[in-house]
């Protein structure tokens, strides 16, 4: 089954600037802040800032229009995916144009491209899962998906929830996916950062979710929830047994988070414990293996209540 | 960044709220002005909590301005907020939607080719095979649909308007080289999807037709599609017109009425249609185009499948008066 998405316009394969130019790829793969890169972007584009179809302009449009028709899909947005559908023969103009149109995203939509984490590296299962993956550069992720800006009075259910509410006898999968998918994180999350398949597989049975979800089975859904980024599926066959870990991915820390995650709890638990917050920052705080600060708001944010959503959160610390 | 970034309460000017909304609309898709209004409200409390905001304060023209304001900002990237209203139950419907040209592949990013090809066997069914010149349904029931989900044998889908012209070949290039059948279980999916999404409508008679957004997505392409452009060197009839506007509101009919007279092109809304003769009063109810004798009783959409779908009139009665002209 495709990602049943809902809502998409923009294509990922339109594109302003079509030509798909191979020039040399080993361009996209520099860092982004690589200064020769960034000087050889202003000689290069320096003639054609106005000109038609290959002005920054144009080029900024083009990725803010690429940017949404990823977002629709779920899929990321991806440096050699820009260069090679919207950037054309004007790769080295990246920088420029992707500033302009994260410019333009946070200017009219007051959305911006948030970058990816890189996947784990931890252990060595998992250096060598990865190695395998190979899709994660060394450095930057290079990826990123689009996330609101707005301050939290305005993403509210209401405003900005999980999409289009079905007719009576259609089932909300939109809904259910991204309750299925904020669950399976906090499940993880709760676990230290890394969750057995053995275990999750307990955890879906408890919610009679572990064959069969309102979205489709329960296999399939954990498939497009690893496809989508939201989780990481890693195979370990070291001891001769496979071994199956789940761990949170790339999508999945940026959309949900430790914060999203700790908001499913406290909206189950309600009034619950006393001291449920302690306990979250301790389940969360100490499971933390990756050490990235990307939602470690948990600790002192208000816990306002959020509703599990298909959270399009501000990162506290904006590191884009 | 600031809570308060281009922040102000004029309407014109471009802050939050119209970000707030664009946002919405971006995981709505589509929305009716009904549906419109709570959103607003709580965006505008969400601007200014302190000002008391109710749902009924939101009128057509708080909608309105909004969406000009937004318009504004969206059109240099080929977006646009377009409204409509539904011709079953005239609720003015509002979507963001793509402008640019190749609105199919825009509906289906999220299926895969051979799901693409299926929607549009489903269209075809709806505009060609299902839109005669004696009747219009512009619509599949259910059953049909998902026999569909089988490709004909050969790559020909797209052939079905018979005539093969230019527009077709290159529809049946893009459709990709090979189309294989979608399972009907997988049909199913892709049906609840599109009617999910806003796309398609399901009667209660279990006929999908183009809801609002489909129509509005998709107004230059199903004319692109379906209606023959005159003067086609090689033809030798004359040129095919699928899809028409309403005579009243200028919209594409798929559900309304059209003139008795099976040669005439005039169709409307029902609601349009309603407002025109009204307005008629005294004289006699007449086709603003071919002057025939209005009855109002031979109909574009599902009815037409229906009963015969032709007047239930009288053998000749009516046009007898018609002839008398009294």
């Amino acid at each position: 089954m495709p990602p049943s998405t809902r809502k998409r316009r923009a294509p990922a394969d339109e594109d302003p600037a079509p030509t798909p130019v191979q020039r040399s790829r080993r361009q996209e793969e520099l860092p982004d802040d690589d200064p020769d890169e960034i000087d050889e972007n202003e000689e290069e584009t320096q003639g054609e800032s106005g000109s038609g179809s290959g002005s920054i302009e144009q080029l900024a449009k083009g990725l803010v229009r690429y940017a949404l028709a990823c977002e629709y899909s779920r899929v990321p947005i991806k440096r050699q995916d820009i260069g090679q559908k919207v950037l054309g023969s004007h790769t080295r103009a990246f920088r420029q144009v992707f500033d302009a149109a994260n410019g333009k995203l946070m200017d009219i939509f007051g959305m911006r491209m948030v970058e990816l984490p890189n996947r784990d590296k931890v252990t060595v299962r998992q250096r060598r899962a990865a190695a395998a993956a190979s899709d994660a550069p060394p450095k930057s992720s290079n990826m990123w998906v689009l996330q609101s800006m707005l301050p939290d009075a305005y993403r509210t259910p209401n405003i900005v929830g999980p999409g289009r509410e079905p007719p009576e006898d259609e089932p909300d999968t939109e809904a259910a996916y991204i309750g299925l998918y904020t669950a399976v994180i906090a499940f993880i999350f709760l676990s230290g950062g890394t969750l057995s398949e053995g275990k999750l597989d307990r955890q879906l049975r408890r919610m009679n979710a572990d064959r069969i979800t309102p979205v489709d089975s329960t296999e399939k859904v954990l498939a497009r929830m690893a496809r989508e980024g939201y989780i990481v599926k890693i195979k370990d066959s070291g001891s001769g047994d496979d071994v199956i870990d789940y761990m949170v991915g790339p999508r999945g820390k940026v959309e949900v988070g430790k914060e999203g995650a700790a908001n499913l709890v406290r909206a189950v638990y309600g009034d619950g414990p006393e001291d449920l917050e302690q306990r979250l920052n301790r389940s969360l705080g100490l499971g933390s293996e990756d050490g990235e600060a990307v939602h470690d708001e948990v600790s002192n944010a208000q816990p306002a209540p959020r509703r599990v959503g298909r959270p399009r959160r501000r990162d506290s610390d904006d590191d884009g | 960044m600031s809570n308060r970034y281009a922040d102000s309460p004029d309407p014109g000017h471009y802050n939050h709220t119209h970000r707030a909304l664009l946002q919405a609309f971006l995981s709505q898709s589509v929305m009716t002005f009904d549906e419109l209004k709570p959103v607003i409200a709580e965006i505008l409390i969400a601007h200014e909590p302190d000002r008391e905001i109710l749902v009924n304060d939101i009128t057509q023209q708080t909608v309105t301005s909004m969406v000009q304001t937004i318009n504004a900002h969206v059109n240099a990237l080929d977006y646009e907020i377009r409204s409509t209203r539904n011709q079953n139950n005239r609720n003015l419907t509002y979507a963001l939607v793509n402008g640019t040209s190749d609105p199919l592949t825009q509906i289906a990013t999220s299926f895969t080719p051979d799901e693409i090809a299926y929607i549009k066997r489903l269209l075809d069914f709806m505009f060609e095979t299902n839109n005669t010149k004696i009747r219009e349904v512009m619509a599949v029931k259910g059953l049909k649909a998902v026999q569909l989900a089988k490709a004909p044998p050969r790559n020909r889908q797209s052939q079905a308007a018979g005539d093969g012209d230019g527009d077709e070949e290159s529809m049946a290039t893009q459709a990709g080289p090979v189309i294989k059948s979608v399972l009907p279980n997988d049909a199913e999916k892709v049906l609840s999807q599109l009617v999910v999404q806003g796309f398609f409508d399901r009667s209660h008679a279990g006929y999908y037709s183009l809801a609002p957004r489909a129509l509005m997505e998709l107004r230059t392409y199903l004319k692109e599609t379906y209606n023959e452009p005159p003067g086609d060197e090689d033809e030798d009839d004359e040129p095919v017109t699928r899809i028409r506007d309403c005579e009243g509101c200028r919209e594409i009919v798929t559900v309304g009425l059209r003139c008795d007279n099976k040669e005439c092109g005039v169709r409307w809304h029902d609601h349009c249609a309603m407002q025109y003769f009204r307005n008629q009063q005294g004289s006699r109810r007449r086709c603003p185009k071919c002057k025939a004798e209005w009855e109002g009783e031979t109909y574009v959409g599902e009815k037409a499948d229906q009963a015969g779908g032709r007047r239930r009139t009288t053998n000749g009665q009516s046009s007898m008066i018609d002839e008398d002209d009294e």
